[in-house]
């Protein structure tokens, strides 16, 4: 492994961007973790009557809205998110001028070589949500030219392709809730195999609409305690469920060469990637699975498991997933697991689906950068079935290390990144 | 229907299907087509509108070659419904 990884070119992460209910930018989300905010409350984007649970974590989109225009800000909300996410990571990156905030439509004549590689569960709900009822309505003759173009799910990845002028490969893989650490993974490929210098990767998904809400409703993952801010609560005894969130994460990873010629920022690391099918059911977590996952994860940042200071779980609050990836860990990782701090982020801003693996990525490398993760929100009566290191009710400072992304999925999807600290932080002496 | 008329009508259709984000009290008859962004595809979503609105079944050369929206009106005006 040691000798195959020396042909291999490390990975940084250049920029961040974020939009969830908790915040419109890196910075506020950032704050607002630390001070134990939570994002959740009662749906009011769309008539969630009828559902048995009514909470969610929503966008506010007029935060943003100056930055988008014309068709951008008629289009559907992943479209939007994703967008807004990448403006603020490309931007950070250094790869967008800050004039063409205002601008966006002035884009180099050439372009940029990065490819944009998107993760999204659900697609355009909104749009195809419209689609339908137009349809219902009319018929076919109801049906506007473009609801082709506006439905497709890779409608995500175009537009951001389009409004930033992004010449290397546009995709969106869909993998349920692992679809974005599928996108970072294979984007981390890419750039260590040396097929690209820079990739955008990226989360997005909404489920902000009568229907697709209505469906997750119906499922009955969602929990119905009484109070949105304290109703997700991931390894907690009394959890009940998770709720939806929606928005959008997006990471510049780039090669330390490039990176480093173009003398920016390093504000992070993939170190590894690791993904696994459970094979088994379409819904229900697999120990098995999961487990394989994160050893191939360690195996490809070239790391044991005392190497890992940090585990940002999946941790979406349900009965099947909590106590699965907490086997699926200690599986993996034997009894380093015991000593491993553990936090999930779901218990700010909901589930966020697609999105979730690339959100919680970029809180991962926040936590990271600044020592220091943040508290198990609603983590009162840690589950003694949750048999490892919890993160507590308050933030946690980190030991020189590693970092670990969990990311399941229905479908069976598993997959896992390793994280590491910039080579220039003073807290990176002791990383392997 | 008088043009005036038309026109007003004729804003919802272009805020809806224009690339560009329209103010429809700045528009005046002398006002371009091309300042709304119309490309091969969203020409497609204004020819649906229009026909939904107005019951045109219009070409997109026929609009393409349109200078502005004066010219669209003229066109409307001569429609069954319109």
């Amino acid at each position: 492994m040691s000798n195959s990884r020396a042909l291999k070119r490390r990975v940084a992460v250049t920029g961040l961007g974020m939009v969830t209910s908790l915040g419109h930018d890196v910075e506020t989300n950032w704050q607002r973790l630390l001070a134990g905010e939570s994002g959740l409350g009662v749906i009011r984007s769309f008539d969630a009557s009828g559902n048995t649970v009514q909470h969610g974590g929503e966008v506010d989109t007029s935060a943003f809205e100056h930055h988008q225009r014309g068709k951008l800000r008629r289009a559907d909300r992943t479209v939007r998110f994703a967008t807004e996410a990448s403006r603020q990571a490309l931007l950070e990156a250094g790869l967008i001028p800050h004039e063409r905030e205002e601008d966006l439509k002035s884009e180099p004549a050439e372009g940029l070589d990065v490819a944009n590689l998107w993760g999204c569960g659900c697609g355009p709900c909104g749009a195809l949500y419209n689609a339908n009822l137009r349809f219902a309505d009319k018929g076919p003759q109801g049906m506007r030219p473009s609801s082709v173009p506006a439905c497709m799910a890779n409608t995500i990845s175009a537009s951001v392709s389009i409004q930033f002028s992004l010449r290397g490969t546009n995709q969106v893989i869909v993998s349920a809730c692992t679809s974005s650490t599928n996108a970072l993974g294979q984007g981390f490929r890419l750039i260590q195999d040396g097929y690209a210098d820079t990739v955008l990767c990226g989360g997005v998904d909404a489920c902000s609409d009568p229907f697709y809400y209505g469906l997750w409703n119906n499922l009955g993952v969602l929990s119905v305690l009484p109070e949105p801010t304290t109703a997700l609560r991931p390894f907690d005894r009394d959890r009940a469920g998770t709720l939806l969130g929606e928005g959008a994460g997006a990471l510049v990873l780039e090669s330390f060469e490039s990176a480093e010629r173009r003398g920016t920022r390093i504000r992070g690391e993939i170190k590894g990637y690791g993904e696994s099918s459970d094979a088994t059911h379409l819904t229900s977590p697999s120990v098995a699975g999961q487990a394989v996952a994160i050893r191939r994860a360690l195996q490809s940042a070239d790391a044991v498991a005392s190497d890992i200071a940090y585990i940002n779980a999946h941790g979406t609050g349900t009965q099947a997933n909590d106590i699965t990836e907490c086997l699926s860990i200690r599986e993996a990782l034997g009894d380093a697991a015991g000593s491993i701090p553990i936090g999930a982020s779901k218990s700010y801003f909901g589930h966020t689906l697609g999105a979730s693996g690339a959100i919680e990525s970029v809180v991962t490398v926040l936590a990271l950068e600044s020592g220091t993760a943040p508290a198990n929100l609603n983590l009162d009566h840690p589950d003694p079935a949750c048999d490892v290191q919890l993160i507590g009710n308050t933030p946690c400072t980190l030991a020189p290390g590693l970092a670990m992304k969990n990311s399941f999925g229905f479908g069976g999807g598993n997959g896992v990144l390793v994280l590491g600290r910039s080579p220039d932080s003073p807290l990176n002496l002791e990383t392997p | 229907m008088s043009r005036a008329d038309l026109l007003q009508r004729l804003g919802d259709v272009i805020e809806e299907s224009s690339a560009e984000d329209v103010d429809w009290s700045d528009v005046t008859e002398e006002t371009p087509l091309e300042s709304f962004g119309f490309d091969s595809l969203s020409v497609l979503d204004l020819i649906f509108d229009l026909d939904q609105e107005f019951g045109t079944q219009l070409a997109a050369a026929t609009i393409l070659e349109m200078q502005t929206v004066g010219d669209l009106v003229t066109c409307l005006e001569g429609t069954k419904t319109a």
